[in-house]
């Protein structure tokens, strides 16, 4: 990511000036900034767990049954488990696997779907039909039981259900990259190229994907929001990580049966879902605002 | 392209693409570990109890002719037999289906209720404090993981509050005293046009924390699209013209904007449709609500494979068919759209 | 925090309008003026055939149909008393049993009970062998010997009054309404002629049954007229309508909320041993499973004291070999693996693994929380003997399919329950450490010739001199807790719940979660 941005400001001046700008219009939208506070402060708890909680041992799933469902106190701000472990030490360690399925998700499908849009788009003709008609049938598919069911055939792990949430994903940035492509084929600079004889996958490689990053990046920010929202479904129904591994997802599927009388076992794993989804969701409509001209002019 | 030859294209291509699906599904049903064989025989199989269970489902065959066997009965509208009940899937469909539909469209509607006036004044009033409070909505509701609102309001409305019951689509006194009779499986419908108030207003009570949880993802979209779409409209140059002409205000809204802002607003809640049809599972499971998302989480947990296939098909082909019904009616309403 | 967090959705306020008159939840002090009895059940009641039922529809089966003999609840003096028969004679060789018919017994379709409908109930179920149709194996004739005497003539000597007092595949039925077939029972329909008929069914959702007037040990003021079996599969829910009166009667709660619920004046909590146990299978066949040494090591380290007290509440008890606590054929005798690290580190030394230095794979049934819960706690004790447990959640379905597949290659520790089909040693014995050419229930693949034999001559006894069959089911649980081919956890207890006002109720471990309704008052 960072070569690939580095290679995009070497080659393209104005470009730098249109992030710079970008830049400044996006430290002035303020549910944005602090939405990427609250991400970064997430990422960096999942991070530096270890060093964070007084129980890391108890965050990597050591029962402590002494303490079994001990409420919120000073010594455990968020309470303990079924297992007598520190809720909090549990929803930092949670953060490594619900975060990373959200990101990984989403580069997964970024991956898939990208590359084929453009060639779809590109091409034209029984390529682009093709593409799209197996795009269609993905899309098609209810996506958590497609996902649930590619999950309970490959088995039960972060893996798998990372895998089985991005083969329902990637259809739509596939979409997208199409439709981008269709109107960047005609452009000039495109045409230009082709002209003087540069190969074709030199023009897509060159021309077409990095012109269509930053609607996908834009759509990839928000996504990343959707992806830990199904990862959290799919631990939630039980697919998803192997215990004792900590996971927001399995922990409110585990805290559900005693949200009655020890409801802090779900509610702040349920609310890490909730505000990281909603700092993803906020960051990728700050992001979008600046990027696209569009809805730009209509906010100014 | 002229409408009819449109229509018939993304018809056949809507038949290859549920094809496709059957065939996935099926390749999927067939690779995961499980022993159909056994699971039909029940908790305790013995060895030859398992083996006649083979012959019975054709589990013996090879793939391929188990696929067409398979195709051949859903053709004839036969989706085969729950490998785990015996019962076969059409008739729990006719009672599952109506169950969820109902959840779905009752919360499709108040996403509508609340989104759209919502939308629209945060559309008309852009940039201001409501305009605000409504986007931080919006954003909420679609980040807001519903299997967790599902416990909050059962805790808030049923456990503190005491206001509304905790599961289920009736109470069981109401259940037995009330016998139902299945017109259209829809509680809300069949009782009133059986004009029993109390099973209505039950059967009402019943839906409200369901509906409401589901509600929310498609809420937020409404909210949003509906904004987006009224912002968009309120700069085209007829409402600017409309407004210099000296039109009143609410005339300019609901005359001009909110009527072309509505189709964008429609094709979202479509499609929000859809996906609750699967969102719904486990909204289900929570407030034990028998419909098509208990029966599929009891099939998934079981491996019972013709009952999830069924249920693919089935969110399948409302998939397709709202789409296309969702695209046909923007070209109708919307001249600026054209098809192809 | 919940209603901050309310205000930011504004659906509160919403909610609040829509309810403003706060309609009463319903439900409540409706039910105790019906005379109806709710039992709120945890999971689907699949089939009503009689001859096929092998699952949790015995809590309805038990109260609409009747077998020849039923087994007894703990602590009463006989393992059976009379059913439909209400006299039996077993010839000295084991091989013939008589049964004697009790008078003036009709099925719910008017028709009465005969020995002729005795024999075509059985021999429809053996017929069909389908659901628990095995039982009677041994059966190799059936005559009616006149209208209110069977005989049975066996193959092999069998316990035929406890196989008569199965709960499962042991239903007596009119024949008649038996020609209707599968699918007329699964409608809503019943031939029994026990005091309730099932009058409708809902699938997956509700069960109803009705007084059948003509019962034959007749009716008195206050028994129940109607029996609602409500599913419900959330446990929070289910906490709910019991706490709230909606249901008289529900199973499987969290176990936290145990001692709440007891501090509840309008609730009874019920604790008592059940037939069930966890057993977590070592794989015999796979090294290094397949030393004895490392399964004993094993059996070891497992930290017993907690699973019982801290995971499970106290609401089991450390299991003494495959035989639950409270049973015929289990001894308290037998001895115990008691957690001790230090003898599991010299055993797994002798068996040249002084530091461990291998991994198992535990695997269990996706959402089942004890289970999990029980891998957890011994993957902790396990990474101080330097093994590395792996706890792989899967469909029971997928992990059985894996062990079946090729016991070279399947998972170390199987970990499952057991309950039996009719209460006897040997269905716990034989199913899960008998051989078997092709595995099925013996999941850690045991084989011990001498094993076999025992158990095989106890089962033969069973009918005829259950004192010495007793004797050798112990000896023989002697030999498998020396040679460790599973893990023994625990013996479970049920925990049911009655709304107070309710008397009368008798649990009964062999027959599973059942309420005999005809039993209680309110």
């Amino acid at each position: 990511m960072q070569r690939w941005l580095g290679d995009i400001i070497r080659r393209n001046e104005a470009r730098l000036l249109e992030y710079r700008r970008m830049g400044r219009a996006f430290r002035r939208d303020v549910l944005a900034v602090a939405s990427l506070i609250v991400i970064i402060a997430f990422a960096l708890g999942a991070i530096f767990a270890p060093w964070l909680t007084p129980y890391p041992e108890q965050g990597e799933g050591e029962p402590n049954l002494s303490e079994k469902f001990s409420p919120p106190s000073p010594e455990h701000p968020f309470g303990t488990d079924n297992l007598g472990r520190d809720v909090l030490a549990r929803v930092l360690y949670g953060g490594r696997s619900s975060l990373s399925i959200g990101l990984m998700v989403v580069v997964i499908a970024v991956a898939i779907g990208t590359p084929l849009g453009a060639l779809a788009g590109y091409f034209g003709g029984w390529v682009d039909e093709l593409i799209m008609r197996v795009t269609d049938m993905f899309l098609a598919f209810p996506p958590l039981l497609l996902a649930i069911a590619i999950a309970s055939a490959l088995g039960n792990s972060f893996t798998n259900a990372m895998l089985a949430i991005a083969i329902t994903w990637w259809p739509w940035y596939t979409r997208l990259v199409r439709a981008q492509t269709l109107s960047l084929r005609e452009r000039e600079f495109v045409a230009a190229a082709r002209g003087m004889g540069v190969r074709t996958p030199t023009i897509i490689a060159r021309h077409i994907l990095p012109n269509v990053m930053t609607p996908v990046l834009v759509q990839a920010t928000s996504d990343i929001g959707s992806a830990i929202l199904t990862g959290a479904a799919m631990s939630f129904i039980g697919l998803g990580v192997r215990p004792p591994t900590a996971d927001w997802g399995a922990m409110v599927s585990t805290g559900r049966v005693y949200f009655l009388g020890q409801p802090w076992f779900a509610a702040f794993p349920g609310l890490a879902i909730f505000l990281v989804t909603l700092a993803f969701n906020l960051l990728g409509d700050g992001i979008r605002d600046v990027a696209d001209p569009q809805t730009r002019r209509s906010v100014q | 392209m002229p409408r009819w030859e449109y229509l018939i294209r993304r018809l056949i291509l809507s038949v290859l693409v549920l094809l496709g699906v059957t065939v996935i599904t099926f390749t999927i049903s067939r690779v995961v570990p499980s022993n159909p064989a056994a699971l039909w025989v029940g908790p305790r199989p013995t060895q030859e109890q398992i083996s006649r269970a083979r012959e019975i489902l054709g589990l013996d065959k090879p793939l391929p002719v188990q696929y067409i066997r398979y195709i051949s009965a859903l053709l004839q509208g036969d989706f085969g037999v729950s490998v785990r009940t015996h019962q076969p899937i059409l008739t729990d469909l006719r009672t599952y289906l109506p169950a969820t539909l109902e959840l779905v469209i009752a919360a499709m509607l108040i996403a509508l209720g609340i989104g759209l006036p919502l939308g629209v004044l945060a559309g008309a009033y852009k940039g201001t404090l409501v305009d605000a409070i409504a986007r931080l909505i919006a954003v909420a509701c679609v980040s807001m993981p519903t299997f967790w609102l599902a416990l909050l309001f059962q805790l808030i409305f049923f456990s503190n509050l005491h206001w509304l019951p905790v599961s289920g689509r009736l109470s069981t006194v109401i259940k037995l005293t009330h016998p139902i009779e299945q017109v259209t499986g829809f509680y809300l419908i069949d009782s009133a046009l059986a004009g029993d108030w109390e099973l209505f207003r039950d059967a009402l009570v019943h839906l409200i924390l369901p509906a409401f949880t589901l509600s929310t993802y498609a809420l937020g979209l409404t909210i949003r699209m509906t904004r987006s779409s009224m912002v968009e409209v309120l700069q085209e140059r007829y409402i600017t013209t409309a407004r210099a002409a000296g039109l009143p205000e609410r005339e300019i809204f609901f005359k001009f904007a909110l009527k072309n802002a509505i189709v964008p607003t429609l094709t979202v809640l479509g499609l929000s449709f859809v996906y609750s049809l699967t969102g719904a599972i486990l909204i289900e499971v929570i407030f034990s609500w028998h419909g098509l998302g208990t029966y599929v989480t009891e099939a998934v947990l079981a491996v019972d494979f013709p009952v999830i296939i069924a249920v693919t098909i089935i969110v399948t082909v409302f998939y397709v068919f709202i789409n296309l019904a969702l695209d046909w009616f923007q070209a109708i309403l919307d001249p600026r759209v054209t098809l192809g | 925090m919940f209603g901050k967090y309310g205000r930011v959705t504004g659906l509160v306020a919403m909610l609040a309008l829509m309810v403003a008159a706060s309609i009463p939840v319903g439900g409540q002090a409706a039910a105790q003026a019906e005379n109806v009895f709710v039992y709120v059940m945890d999971s689907t009641i699949p089939e009503l055939d009689p001859s096929i039922d092998f699952s949790n529809e015995v809590v309805v089966m038990t109260n609409v149909y009747e077998p020849l003999v039923w087994y007894n609840p703990p602590g009463s003096e006989e393992l059976v008393s009379p059913g439909l028969a209400t006299s039996w004679d077993v010839s000295d060789d084991g091989m013939t049993w008589t049964f004697h018919l009790r008078e003036g017994v009709t099925f719910h379709d008017g028709t009465p009970l005969t020995a002729e409908a005795v024999k075509q109930s059985i021999e429809r179920t053996i017929e069909m062998g389908q659901g628990a149709s095995f039982i009677w194996w041994p059966v190799e004739e059936i005559n009616a010997v006149d209208d209110l005497t069977v005989e049975f003539k066996l193959s092999y000597p069998a316990p035929l009054d406890l196989i008569a007092s199965s709960a499962y595949g042991a239903w007596i039925f009119s024949p008649q309404a038996a020609e209707n077939g599968t699918e007329w029972f699964n409608e809503g329909h019943d031939g029994g002629t026990g005091p309730y008929m099932i009058q409708s069914r809902e699938r997956g959702q509700n069960l109803v049954l009705t007084r059948y007037e003509d019962y034959w040990g007749g009716w008195e003021e206050g028994q129940f007229d109607t029996v609602v079996f409500l599913i419900v599969e959330d446990p929070l829910v289910r906490q709910q309508m019991i706490e709230a009166g909606e249901a008289d009667f529900t199973l499987r709660l969290p176990l936290e909320n145990v001692e709440t619920l007891d501090d509840n004046p309008d609730v009874n909590v019920v604790i008592f041993q059940s037939y069930q146990n966890l057993l977590g299978f070592f794989n015999t066949r796979k090294p290094p499973l397949d030393d004895v040494r490392v399964r004993q090591a094993l059996s070891y380290a497992y930290p017993y004291d907690q699973l019982i007290n801290d995971v499970m509440m106290g609401y089991a008890v450390q299991a003494h070999g495959p035989v639950p606590t409270g049973m015929w054929g289990h001894s308290d005798d037998l001895p115990q693996y008691t957690y001790d690290l230090d003898r599991a580190r010299e055993l797994l030394a002798e068996a040249g693994y002084p530091d461990g230095g291998f991994e198992l794979v535990w695997t269990y049934n996706t959402g089942n929380l004890d289970e999990e819960q029980a891998g957890e706690i011994y993957r902790a004790s396990l990474a101080e003997l330097g093994i590395e447990l792996t706890l792989q959640p899967m469909t029971w379905e997928a992990q059985w399919d894996w062990a079946l597949s090729d016991p070279e290659n399947a998972q170390d520790i199987f970990v499952m329950y057991w309950w039996p089909t009719y209460v006897t040693p040997y269905d716990f014995l034989f199913n899960m450490f008998h051989s078997e050419e092709e595995p099925l229930f013996n999941l850690g693949y045991y084989n011990n010739p001498d094993f076999d034999e025992l158990i095989d001559q106890a089962d033969a006894l069973t009918g005829t001199d259950r004192e010495r069959a007793e004797e050798l089911f112990i000896q023989a649980q002697e030999m498998l807790i020396e040679d460790a081919p599973a893990l023994f956890l625990y013996d479970e207890m049920n925990i049911h719940y009655l709304r107070s006002d309710i008397t009368g109720y008798v649990p009964n471990p062999a027959y599973a979660n059942v309420v005999f309704v005809y039993q209680l008052r309110r």
